[in-house]
């Protein structure tokens, strides 16, 4: 059931892959002219007509005489040479045209860099004249962040229903016992649940923001896409403080367990024992190597996002054009890195593993969950004297294919 | 048909600063925003230093409608850059696309918004009604409509800022140069007009 439920799900990730692939070799981000908001009401033209045009031109031409001493109002007046292209051009040929004239002024043309100058107006910024390095910006935020991030989302989400296509559900081998033991108490549940839910709006929100324009816009309609994008714009701010505290309140409570230890090297060499159904667990303490990369990837990820969320919150406080576009770029970037590896992460904790996701729902789990999964762990139970040094007499033996 | 342009001849300027000021009364621009401020250049250094009038240039291929997450700015046929306030959310990111630093927010924080994003229009008024209440509200005066051009450009004492198609200001600049012996070019034009096409 499982397996069947992967295999379907791996050939819908991986229809969407290439598809993601497909757009980002096709589409082109280039700026054309719209004469009005896309999908929006009508055109907005500015001077349609020829006389409109005209008027424009000539006045145009009356900036040319001062300093000098103009033509006479009686004399002849100079014929305009406008050039006038033919109306109903397709846009993409008008931005054709206006690039064409490269070469025609290329005299006028300076080297294009980065000039600062002063101003007496208050802030920094306003005293840069260009900055063309936010083209740059831009042009890697459109077409490699975007597309990136949907090949990496949909790559894992693929390999992940392909694991569980091939491998199926990670079972407790003995069975359920039906004694359990706790794992989480309901501070840590509490914790993880706030951080949990902060985190997984916090992704939405933001995939709205870089990703609404191409996929949901088309749907939603111009103005209805705005008042959810700045609704989310608006979640996105506020759920830094629950994420936060989570992240905080994360560390004290669970960083001395998942400090690096030798028998972490083992597992991992081991692959954790997910390779296939008869391998044996490697043993692991409370928390196993991959919880433990989990837990510092969320603890350092979930650190630079904040830091490079707060400095986007708070626009040229510390840094220039250039700070602002790395931080933009790092906290994009960073946020798909951790919304992948939280995909696998909720994975292995739901559909992934049988008996898993008692631990943070009830906070108890099964005692053969515990013994085959956190053999060290058990141990530690056992010499405790927290669970019975056998196994409880009604122990039933499920074992389904 | 003109693609619309500014040319400040960086020669000419002489900081005067009315450009900036005709735009923040014809427009009646909020106090805190600048839709077109003047700047010096090497302040100081002898034959080197030069003032010059910047706003939003209209870019071709402009950077802020291609990274704008709700796409609000657009551009017309004449070039010209505008954009519907309805729709902003003011997340600031065609600040950071932007070469000249032309949109302005109310808000120096950005929590949840900054606000509404406020720029030049090239005296063309934005997605409403030419010359109706709402669109000198939100947008300021739309002039082009009238068939008169940008403010700045008409009231400029020297006649630095220049503005109209771009081939007749070009035009125009070359016969100056001609006749005085010199010029520093068309400032921000490669990276306004052929930032997209040329070096890298």
């Amino acid at each position: 059931m499982a397996r069947a439920f992967g295999g379907i799900a791996a050939v819908v990730f991986i229809a969407l892959l290439v598809w993601t692939l497909y757009a980002g070799f096709v589409s082109s981000d280039r700026v054309v002219p719209t004469d009005g908001v896309i999908g929006g009401g009508a055109p907005d033209p500015v001077a349609e007509n020829a006389a409109d045009y005209a008027t424009l031109m000539e006045r145009a031409q009356l900036q040319r005489w001062r300093g000098e001493t103009g033509p006479s109002p009686e004399g002849e007046q100079t014929a305009l040479e406008n050039g006038e292209q033919p109306a109903g051009q397709a846009p993409e040929e008008r931005v054709q045209l206006w690039l064409s004239r490269t070469e025609a002024q290329s005299d006028l043309l300076q080297s294009r860099r980065f000039v600062e100058g002063q101003t007496a107006l208050p802030g920094e910024v306003l005293g840069v004249f260009s900055q063309p390095q936010g083209r740059v910006w831009r042009a890697f935020r459109n077409n490699w962040v975007v597309f990136g991030g949907g090949v990496y989302i949909f790559g894992i989400s693929a390999l992940l229903a392909l694991f569980l296509a091939w491998r199926g559900r990670v079972e407790v081998e003995e069975g359920f016992s039906g004694e359990s033991v706790l794992r989480f108490n309901v501070f840590e549940r509490a914790n993880h649940w706030m951080t949990a839910v902060s985190f997984v709006l916090l992704a939405l929100t933001g995939v709205v923001i870089l990703y609404g324009r191409d996929l949901i816009r088309p749907w939603l309609g111009p103005q209805t896409f705005a008042d959810l994008a700045s609704g989310s714009a608006w979640l996105h701010m506020m759920l830094i403080l629950p994420f936060t505290i989570g992240l905080f309140v994360m560390l004290l409570a669970w960083v001395a367990q998942n400090l690096p230890k030798r028998v972490d090297w083992e597992w991992l060499k081991r692959g954790g024992g997910m390779g296939s159904e008869e391998s044996l667990n490697p043993p692991a303490p409370k928390f196993n190597a991959g919880q433990k990369i989990v837990f510092w990837a969320v603890i350092l990820g979930g650190s630079v996002l904040v830091a490079s969320g707060l400095n986007l919150m708070f626009p040229f406080l510390l840094l220039g054009y250039s700070g602002m576009e790395i931080s933009q770029t790092v906290h994009v970037i960073t946020g798909l890195l951790m919304i992948g590896l939280i995909i696998g992460h909720i994975y292995i904790g739901t559909i992934g593993m049988e008996g898993a996701f008692d631990a943070m729902w009830s906070g108890r789990v099964d005692r053969n969950w515990a013994k085959e999964h956190h053999s060290l762990w058990f141990d530690d139970l056992l010499a405790k004297g927290k669970l019975r040094s056998h196994a409880h007499a009604s122990t039933e033996t499920r074992k389904t294919g | 048909m003109a693609r619309m342009k500014f040319l400040c001849d960086a020669e000419r300027c002489i900081e005067c600063n009315a450009c900036s000021v005709a735009c923040k009364n014809e427009h009646e621009v909020p106090w805190g925003m600048v839709r077109r401020r003047v700047l010096t250049v090497n302040d100081g250094e002898e034959g080197q230093e030069r003032s010059l009038s910047i706003a939003c240039m209209h870019c071709t291929d402009a950077p802020c409608i291609a990274v704008c997450p709700v796409e609000c700015i657009y551009q017309n046929d004449y070039g010209i850059v505008l954009h519907d306030k309805d729709l902003c959310i003011g997340c600031g990111y065609c600040f950071y696309a932007c070469p000249f630093g032309a949109p302005q927010f109310p808000q120096q924080s950005n929590f949840g918004s900054r606000g509404k994003m406020d720029k030049c229009t090239f005296c063309a008024g934005g997605p409403e009604e030419p010359g109706s209440e709402a669109e000198l509200r939100k947008y300021g005066r739309n002039r082009i409509a009238e068939g008169k051009l940008p403010l700045c450009a008409e009231m400029c004492s020297t006649r630095s800022l220049l503005a109209g198609d771009g081939d007749q200001l070009s035009e125009i600049y070359r016969e100056r140069v001609q006749r005085r012996g010199y010029g520093s070019g068309a400032w921000g034009w490669e990276t306004a007009y052929y930032g997209p096409r040329t070096g890298s």
